[in-house]
């Protein structure tokens, strides 16, 4: 059975993330968006893992689901077409590190998965010896990454530790303020221990293709979302049983049982491309060459993005196809295509999110509408230009302006509001 | 590196009595080292070499770089350490240590006359430790110190104190002891020497049998006269030694030349510290609103010069400081009441920090409650004292219990059972006793714990401290809060030994020093300290926190809510 599984995500007590945050929150929008294996985040706080304790219980081997009472409550307010939905949690968390080494300061964010409480219990009980566990979801640890990895291994022998969003500038393993060129320089000799990466918003598997010392370690995506509404921007699907063991030996193994991945269009990631947010200033990896990476506007060095620290640390060509490629789909948030054909900036407007649970209770949930109900099926129920937009974003053929510096890109389906205008009148004479 | 010239003329200086003036930073435990190695290559036996410190912590630093330097075999202790083996030689066993919860409470139950009636109970317990090591104190202290000692002689219990007072008693009593124990020690080195009281001085004389007494510290980094130490040890040796060889060491190799020039300002008339490095560090008193905008102050410094450590506030062009790490930064503050709100928001901020003198988090009392409850159910023959329960009642209490049940469950029927609101440490207990399947194993735990250090020492973290726990280190960047008339000078505390804190507190910083002062604390109005004050302002300028100006704190609370309902 093929499960989408998104492993990076926050809890409500993380920074600014959304109250909605909690179990119930999860599971609501878990369903309507079509996920079917949620990492929980945020086990180290201790808050949210009593939460976690209170409202979770086991399931299959190594996952948990929401306890019946709960769920049955939520199940009311879903509309039918994605009651049957099945949901999982197994136990995640992400942590940031800062330390130096080799002279550098370092920056790192990590997930952590393991299978079951006990294991939460005793890696929370050795890392509130290391730093403050109380303060957010994601703790800031004073700690050499290596050392973390080390006691996620000594403590879950089964567990997980993914490199989250490797690219970001700040916060990545490859990031270029504050990261490395390489997993082994920051690993050394546990470096066989780290089986995955997560792309995060601003790099695609094929970016991640180019660079050799990614050769053996699985790519895989998960949303980092701040608010359940995020759930899933980006996510893995796998074909396995559904117990731990199996999830986790596709992501270890890389075999045919991973699937691929579920992506952003990259250049929607806010550290696509170069560039100054506060000088309004975008520029490709060829442009920040030639200002020989300093702000003309401000004189400050540029934000180098990771289309740019992906070509830094790449020895193949753009284009280049990885023997180990999974399928890879490119998708828009369902709510902003919506936003766009509706010519409303904002996606959370009220016509639009009417017009996202209609489509949901007609269609079934977001991945299906996104990724397999067939265009005409789309169409027929009474959505015309839907069907149109996304038979464009399954092909790619979309207009994409890169992010850069924390400014989000943009992947729209029209060129522009002439072309949107254009194209409703023509539908309308059909 | 090689020793200076008067390093040198120290470490060769003739056998006899020795004393070192060192300031900070000047080569001092270093110097120390090579006078041990220098005694060694000159003949004498290791067994006979005794180097005493002040803390079990500087004992292990000399004994690891005595070994790099491969003076091997000799006795490198503590005053007390030193006497703990003496007595047990001496006596073949020691009377158990009364534990310091439990001398607490046996000092409140002691009548008091009412002189002492305001007096807190942790001050008690200073004020009678004083007086066991000779420091002169008022009529009713000392017969509250005898009360207490007939208490624990009643009980069969000693204390630290004891140990010291005891050794000395016997050594006076018994000289053929004594001859002996000085044949052993032919050459006595004192590390910190400032820092000695009376009773440890005059263990010293009694220890002395060769007059291979070689003393090295600083008079002006003497901070410990509220435990005792005897603020003019160095003049009652110069005194006691007439023929004594005395060198001074003034050459800094840890601060830049500025912060040099700084520590040379708080004492105009001594001699100056020359600094070996010339480079200008920075140095600047800044002025804030209150204790808040203190605290907010100290965290946006240290998460600029590191770059930001969340996703909010990435900041993208503090080049300069890229390489400081967290274990660069220090906080100094001349009490721990003058850190509280620094403590609260550090918490809250989430940036990895240290608080020395801290304990963990399991010695919270409601936390402690529960921990010892559970070793007592584990293990009923075990002793625990919880306010307010005799141990009859722990025994009873216990009991109800049953023993097993699964820790997490067990922590939770007792916190109900006490009535506990739930908080922040008592689920990451909770959080932490998930793992444990049996009550023995969870008591394991915490028994590790509380033997070890609870901080992993792998942690990078910022150091928050008292000027007292920072004598002896040294930070790139050193900041120090409060420096405001009534807390550095505080309002009880002798004006030369509050200025010889001000003094330790500069010359911590190797880089970067800050002095922070409020407008405000508490709602009343501050000023800045007269040690700062009166320091030139060419070397020590000053500024005013304009970022934290009443119109701006407002604008910025508005921007972080924005920052926060955008999520990403
Ligand atoms: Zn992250
Ligand atoms: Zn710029």
């Amino acid at each position: 059975m093929q499960h989408i599984v998104d492993l990076h995500i926050h809890s409500h007590l993380s920074r600014a993330t959304s109250k909605s945050c909690n179990i119930e929150g999860l599971y609501y929008w878990g369903k309507l968006k079509g996920i079917h294996i949620i990492g929980t985040g945020d086990f180290t706080h201790p808050t949210w893992f009593a939460e976690l304790r209170d409202k979770l219980e086991p399931a299959e081997p190594g996952l948990f689901k929401v306890k019946k009472s709960i769920a049955n409550e939520i199940d009311k307010t879903l509309p039918p077409s994605v009651h049957d939905s099945l949901i999982r949690f197994v136990p995640t968390s992400e942590i940031a590190t800062i330390y130096k080494k080799g002279d550098k300061v370092r920056k790192l964010h990590q997930v952590l998965v393991v299978p079951s409480f006990t294991e939460v219990s005793a890696i929370n009980s050795r890392l509130e010896r290391i730093g403050n566990l109380k303060a957010d979801g994601r703790p800031i640890l004073g700690l050499d990454s290596k050392e973390l990895l080390r006691i996620l291994l000594e403590c879950a022998p089964t567990g997980q530790y993914i490199p989250a969003h490797i690219w970001t500038p700040w916060f990545g393993l490859f990031g270029s303020k504050s990261g490395f060129d390489s997993i082994e320089e920051a690993y050394e000799e546990l470096s066989p221990h780290i089986h995955a990466i997560e792309t995060g918003l601003s790099s695609d598997p094929a970016m991640n293709w180019r660079v050799k010392g990614l050769d053996g370690v699985t790519i895989i995506s998960n949303s980092d979302a701040h608010s359940p509404q995020k759930l899933g921007r980006e996510a893995t699907v796998i074909a396995a049983e559904l117990n731990y063991d199996d999830i986790i030996g596709a992501i270890t193994t890389n075999d045919n049982r991973l699937r691929g991945t579920i992506e952003f269009f990259p250049e929607e990631g806010k550290y696509h491309a170069d560039g100054h947010r506060a000088c309004n200033l975008r520029c490709t990896p060829e442009q920040t060459a030639a200002h020989g990476g300093i702000c003309p506007t401000c004189a400050k060095p540029l934000v180098v993005g990771v289309l740019n620290r992906v070509g830094a640390l790449a020895s193949r060509p753009d284009g280049y196809v990885s023997k180990a490629a999974k399928n890879v789909e490119y998708i828009i948030p369902l709510a902003e295509i919506l936003a766009e054909l509706r010519g409303v900036a904002s996606t959370s407007s009220k016509a639009v999110q009417t017009d996202y649970h209609d489509i949901l209770a007609r269609l079934g949930d977001e991945f299906s509408i996104l990724r397999t109900v067939p265009t005409e099926v789309i169409r027929e129920a009474g959505q015309p230009l839907l069907a149109m937009a996304i038979k464009r974003m399954r092909s790619g053929n979309v207009v994409r302006e890169a992010g850069y510096d924390g400014v989000f890109g943009t992947i729209k389906v029209f060129k522009n509001s002439q072309e949107r205008s254009q194209t409703i009148n023509q539908m309308s004479l059909l | 590196m090689k020793p200076n010239s008067q390093q040198q003329k120290a470490i060769c200086a003739p056998l006899g009595p020795v004393a070192i003036i060192a300031g900070p930073g000047t080569g001092k435990t270093k110097t120390l080292v090579e006078r041990i190695c220098y005694l060694q290559k000159n003949g004498a036996q290791p067994k006979s070499i005794l180097a005493l410190t002040f803390t079990k912590k500087a004992a292990e630093e000399m004994s690891e770089r005595l070994k790099n330097r491969g003076a091997n075999g000799l006795r490198v202790a503590t005053f007390h350490s030193l006497c703990f083996d003496l007595l047990k030689e001496k006596q073949g066993a020691i009377p158990q240590f009364i534990s310091e919860p439990e001398r607490l409470v046996l000092l409140k139950n002691l009548p008091k006359p009412s002189a002492l009636s305001g007096v807190s109970r942790r001050e008690l317990s200073l004020l009678v430790s004083r007086a066991k090591n000779l420091a002169k104190e008022s009529p009713e202290i000392r017969r509250l110190t005898d009360a207490y000692n007939a208490k624990l002689a009643e009980q069969n219990l000693c204390d630290f104190d004891d140990l010291l007072l005891q050794t000395h008693n016997l050594l006076k009593a018994d000289a053929a002891w004594q001859n002996k124990i000085r044949q052993r020690f032919a050459h006595i080195l004192v590390d910190e020497f400032q820092d000695t009281n009376l009773l440890q001085y005059q263990l010293l004389h009694l220890l002395n049998g060769s007059n291979s007494l070689f003393v090295i510290g600083d008079p002006q980094q003497s901070i410990y006269g509220f435990r005792g130490a005897s603020g003019d040890i160095f003049g009652k040796f110069a005194q006691d030694f007439k023929q004594a060889t005395q060198i001074t060491l003034d050459i800094n190799y840890r601060s830049c030349s500025n912060i040099v020039t700084i520590a040379n300002s708080i004492y105009p008339q001594l001699p100056k510290l020359t600094a070996h490095n010339q480079e200008p560090g920075k140095a600047v008193i800044t002025e804030v609103l209150n204790e808040f905008s203190e605290a907010a102050w100290v965290i946006k410094r240290i998460q600029q010069a590191i770059g930001g450590s969340d996703l909010l506030n990435a900041i993208s062009d503090d080049s300069t400081s890229q390489h400081r790490s967290l274990r660069d930064f220090a906080v100094l503050y001349r009490s721990r009441s003058a850190a509280r709100v620094l403590h609260k928001s550090f918490a809250e901020s989430g940036i990895p920090m240290q608080i020395i003198g801290d304990g963990s988090p399991y010695d919270e009392p409601n936390v402690q409650t529960i921990v010892q409850l559970l070793a007592k159910i584990a293990d009923e023959s075990r002793q625990i004292s919880i306010n307010n329960m005799s141990h009859q009642q722990t025994f009873t209490f216990s009991k109800q219990f049953d023993p097993s049940t699964r820790p997490f469950n067990l922590a939770e029927q007792l916190i109900s059972a006490f009535g506990f609101e739930p908080d922040d440490n008592l689920s990451q207990l909770l959080s932490v006793l998930v793992q444990f399947t049996s009550v023995k194993e969870a008591t394991a735990y915490f028994d590790k714990i509380a033997t070890n250090s609870f901080y992993d020492p792998r942690a990078e973290a910022v150091t928050l401290l008292t000027i007292h726990a920072a004598k002896g280190l040294e930070f790139p960047h050193v900041i120090l809060i409060g420096a405001e008339n009534g807390i550095l000078p505080s309002k009880r505390g002798d004006i030369e030994e509050e200025r010889r804190l001000f003094y330790v507190a500069v010359t911590r910083a190797k880089q970067q020093l800050d002095i922070l002062h409020a407008q405000k604390r508490n709602g009343q109005p501050a000023e800045l300290s007269s040690f700062a004050a009166a320091i030139d302002p060419y070397n020590l300028p000053h500024q005013i926190d304009a970022s934290l100006t009443k119109d701006k704190l407002r604008a910025k609370k508005r921007q972080i809510k924005r920052a926060q309902t955008t999520l990403f």
